[in-house]
């Protein structure tokens, strides 16, 4: 379920210079926010699969209400802008939601739980191939206060519950980088949506690399298993989304997950040799902050060799 | 954001966020001058709507039976009654409150002093703050690579300019954030506005930094 | 739990980190009026899980101040909250395995104040 095939020519290639530090790199969002993919309705299944398999990949603070509410208004409202067959409508504070596409009807009250089946974030999130975060704003500082996370890369949403937005960066080299992405985040006016891109390689095509599922993956990352580069090892894209809510000034940060076979990367030149630049230049704690000491020296020689 | 409603769409032209309702209070306090009413009244309409827990301090203030409508409301007279009053309602407010002023500076300064009389730490202390746009005079730019002299309109930056004259510059927030425009200051003296640091490496950041008022810059580009 | 003067003057209440039980702060911090403060003093592990319970409660940073009578790293007992269950439970060092499900975990250097306890994370 990568999402991505070397054909896919609206895939986000992350990296846009020669070599790679770890920077802010925000630019603004252009429509659309919210992807659909090929496999879309393969992605929704496995994110309500997850949740509904491990419920701590959704946590909520009692006063993240309103702002939950907030994202899921902007979330469905979003959709409705840019999906076929999805609408909102809306009565004062009563809304009627249709997505045609999931067989969803659903008729709420903004604000009123008793009117949705299930908590507004997850409502929301599984009906989106992004994670949805929500970060609360208060005393100039941001705090992860309720999300939907299901495919984490090597974090876990229920640890990382209730910390500021400098507590949540701690493990990340060249933390300063998030205080001035914080300051940036606190001025953004209502409304408004950023887009930044990261990135990583794993040596397979799973989009759940969450701490709470690493029984799952981490045994075979850490052998490093691996038998054939080209088709396993792939490149890991988070288009990750910054939107002011309206209502209440919190943060929406949505990540979605793009995953491409190497061989993907290898049919396109420039990104191969870009990415072959990036690994070969990667600062030492950078390299050891996103796991890529064997990995990233790997796909590197496989990339330059499909090139030979 | 003034008419703001649980529901409403808004589009608003500065941010705010140190004055929005913050989600963790017990009880919030809102203390409101003259007009400075407007955005309080959101505030109360929201906190009523959720069903929060809240009292309005009012001095000279319209819209009082909106506000009465909605919750709590108590009205001193003038200046000197709000004092009296700010104290004991500072003073005895449950564990968990925040208070919010809107009004002129001295009302302000008048609830910041009952507030540290009573020892709360400043993170529960809010004012409306009433920035101004920060000016943006024309100036001149000489681009040292490119061999150019460029004249920066007011209201256009830096960014802008370079644009105009089809030299290429890099860029990505246009908000001093990223630091992707950064370029070489060579000369002149530049009032910076980003958020980077540009200064200390004596670079400066194409789309928010100006010259300073009289000044010329020279940029590496 | 005894009041004691705080640093600039303002009310101060102290709690023995070894002796109050996390669940007692609630009620104790909803008695309070804003402006008081809190001290919390005592070993290292239970310290922290006060602490979560006070910002749980809504006590913000800069009403706490923490006093940790018996912190060497790697000697003192923490909290570890396994990444893998979610389970937390006190230990030693920097490795442990998992009592609620056998993980095998390093305990990381990254803290979460609300659980008060060390992220454990699967190797
Ligand atoms: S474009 Fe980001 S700092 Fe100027
Ligand atoms: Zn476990």
């Amino acid at each position: 379920m990568s999402g991505a095939t070397g054909k896919d020519s609206s895939y986000p290639f992350p990296l846009a210079h020669d070599t790679y530090r770890i920077s802010a790199n925000v630019e603004p969002a252009a429509a659309p926010i919210l992807h659909v993919g090929a496999d879309h309705a393969d992605v929704l299944a496995l994110r309500s699969r997850i949740l509904d398999g491990e419920p701590r990949r959704f946590v909520a603070a009692p006063h993240a209400a309103a702002a939950s509410w907030d994202a899921l208004v902007w979330l469905l409202d979003r959709m409705a802008r840019e999906q076929a067959g999805v609408s909102l409508e809306r009565d004062g504070h009563r809304y009627r939601w249709t997505n045609a596409r999931l067989g969803v009807e659903q008729e709420f009250v903004f604000g009123d739980a008793s009117t949705l089946p299930e908590h507004p974030l997850t409502f929301a999130g599984r009906q989106v191939e992004e994670d949805v975060v929500v970060l609360g704003a208060r005393g100039d500082r941001l705090w992860l206060d309720a999300g939907m996370v299901v495919f984490a890369s090597v974090w876990s949403l229920a640890f990382d519950h209730g910390m500021s937005f400098a507590e949540l960066h701690g493990p990340v080299p060249s933390p300063e980088v998030f205080v001035r992405a914080e300051r940036f985040l606190l001025r953004m006016p209502p409304g408004d949506a950023w887009r930044r891109l990261n990135w990583g390689l794993q040596l397979d095509d799973r989009p759940d690399l969450s701490l709470d599922a690493s029984p799952a993956w981490g045994p075979r990352r850490r052998r490093l298993e691996v038998h054939d580069v080209g088709s396993e090892v792939h490149l890991r894209t988070e288009v990750q989304h910054l939107v002011r809510l309206p209502m209440t000034g919190a943060v929406l940060f949505l990540i979605g997950v793009r995953l491409l076979p190497l061989a993907a990367v290898a049919a396109v030149p420039a990104w191969s040799a870009r990415l072959v630049s990036v690994l070969d230049t990667l600062p030492a704690e950078v390299r050891s902050y996103k796991d890529l000491g064997v990995l990233g020296p790997m796909a590197a020689d496989w990339l330059r060799r499909s090139h030979e | 954001m003034h008419d703001l409603r649980p529901g409403d769409r808004v589009r608003a032209r500065s941010p705010r966020s140190s004055f929005t309702p913050v989600e963790t209070a017990a009880h919030h306090i809102l203390v409101a001058g003259g007009v400075g009413v407007t955005p309080l009244l959101s505030h109360a309409r929201w906190h009523a709507f959720w069903g929060h827990s809240f009292e309005v301090l009012a001095v000279g203030a319209p819209h009082l039976d909106v506000l009465r409508a909605l919750g709590p409301v108590t009205v001193a007279r003038d200046r000197r009654k709000m004092a009296d009053l700010l104290g004991p309602v500072v003073g005895t407010a449950p564990w968990k409150s925040h208070v919010y002023t809107c009004g002129p500076p001295g009302l302000i300064a008048a609830v910041a002093a009952a507030a540290r009389a009573a020892h709360w730490v400043g993170a529960r202390v809010h004012a409306e703050p009433f920035v101004a746009e920060p000016a943006g005079g024309p100036f001149e730019v000489v681009l040292r690579r490119s061999r150019r002299r460029v004249r920066v309109a007011a209201g256009e930056t830096l960014l802008d300019a370079v644009d105009r004259v089809g030299v290429a510059a890099p860029r990505l927030c246009r908000q001093g954030v990223c630091g992707e425009c950064l370029t070489g200051l060579v000369g002149g003296t530049a009032d910076h506005r980003d958020h980077v640091d540009a200064a200390e490496e004596g670079r400066i950041a194409l789309c928010v930094s100006r010259a300073a008022p009289g000044e010329t810059l020279e940029i590496d580009l | 739990m005894r009041t004691v003067p705080g640093v600039d003057l303002a009310p101060c209440l102290e709690l023995d980190a070894a002796a109050v039980d996390p669940d007692d702060v609630g009620p104790t911090l909803a008695r309070l009026t804003t402006g008081w403060r809190l001290r919390i003093v005592g070993p290292e592990r239970e310290v922290l899980l006060l602490r979560a319970a006070a910002l749980a409660h809504g006590a913000l940073d800069e009403e706490i101040t923490t006093e940790i009578t018996t912190e060497v790293l790697g000697t003192g007992v923490r909290t570890v909250y396994c990444a893998a269950c979610h389970h937390p439970f006190p230990t030693t060092g920097t490795a442990a395995r998992c009592p609620g499900c056998g993980t095998d975990l390093d305990v990381a250097d990254h803290v979460s104040r609300r659980h008060g306890a060390f992220l454990g994370v699967p190797r």
